[in-house]
């Protein structure tokens, strides 16, 4: 289901006489008459309702003899919430575009001349500008702590405070034998 | 005479406004927000036609035959246009569209009687 498939459909939903034709739609298949003599309301509000439910993808209808009978579209509804949230966003690209603009704009902030001028306090920020580090990083190898502090103070000062940051926000993890750049394998 | 028809007709107007506001709001507070735009689009065509008899009143002076020539003329002229939206859905099997022009189409047929009762005499 796409985002714009799901916003007509909870939109369509939003309404309590939509509401009660779907419930009467889940016992078992009606007809326009049969649907406006049992929620009390006129047949054409009725067929104004399942148009609307029928563009959202809710209901169905077949002919049946000389009445057209409308069925509740099940699959749709076996779609869990959770399923929908999931699905990629129609706006992912553009998410993206912005979430680069922004990123470059706190790189931009923070550093001068491949120096890190600040610590930031916004974690947001924070985490951006410790990716940037931890860029320094290669990964599949297992690096000394003298040598992680070596990295990263050609960046800042407070080399410590870094260190315990980049493995607090899981960029670098760390044994008895060393620290490594986390997610290995994955695009630099 | 024709003070007292008006006056009659601006009621019935006003309290039609009235009753639609009314429903609107019950239906609103009922999460029929479809239904309660219903309600509403009532309440305009209810609105437009009292705008129609003070105009119709204003040009025909004291001239109650063509104070009610002007009045029933728009109410044949303004719905054509609704009357064809309708059929063009009706074409379309567009039961939205045509729920909607059935409204206005309804409410000015409901219009129209009432006039015409009320000009004749007859409430």
């Amino acid at each position: 289901m796409t985002e714009t498939e799901a916003i007509r459909l909870f939109k369509c939903l939003s309404d309590k006489s939509r509401l009660q034709i779907l419930k009467s739609l889940a016992i078992e298949d009606m007809y326009v008459e049969r649907l406006a003599e049992r929620l009390g309301i006129t047949a054409p509000t009725v067929s104004f309702h399942l148009k609307k439910l029928t563009d959202a993808g809710a209901v169905t209808s077949y002919k049946s003899q000389y009445y057209m009978m409308y069925s509740l579209k099940r699959e749709i509804f076996e779609t869990s919430i959770l399923e929908i949230l999931q699905e990629k966003s129609d706006e992912a690209e553009v998410q993206a575009q912005r979430d680069a603009e922004y990123r470059k704009k706190v790189i931009d902030t923070f550093f001068e001349y491949g120096k890190l001028k600040a610590i930031p306090a916004q974690k947001k920020k924070k985490r951006i500008v410790l990716e940037e580090l931890v860029r320094s990083f290669e990964f599949d190898r297992i690096y000394s702590e003298r040598e992680v502090n070596l990295i990263i103070a050609d960046f800042h000062d407070d080399f410590c405070a870094i260190r315990r940051a980049m493995v607090d926000e899981r960029l670098l993890d760390r044994s008895e034998s060393g620290y490594w750049r986390v997610g290995m394998g994955q695009r630099n | 005479m024709s003070t007292q028809r008006i006056a009659k007709l601006n009621h019935y107007f006003d309290n039609q406004i009235s009753l639609c506001g009314q429903r609107n709001q019950t239906l609103l507070a009922d999460d029929r927000t479809d239904e309660a735009t219903f309600e509403k689009i009532k309440a305009n065509v209810y609105d437009i036609f009292r705008t129609i008899l003070s105009v119709a009143v204003e040009t025909g002076k004291d001239d109650s035959e063509a104070v009610k020539r002007f009045f029933l003329l728009k109410a044949e002229q303004i719905p054509s246009s609704w009357e064809a939206a309708y059929q063009k859905a009706k074409r379309h099997d567009n039961a939205v569209d045509m729920r909607i022009e059935q409204i206005k189409l309804d409410t000015i047929k409901e219009i129209r009687e009432t006039f015409t009762k009320i000009w004749e005499g007859e409430v």
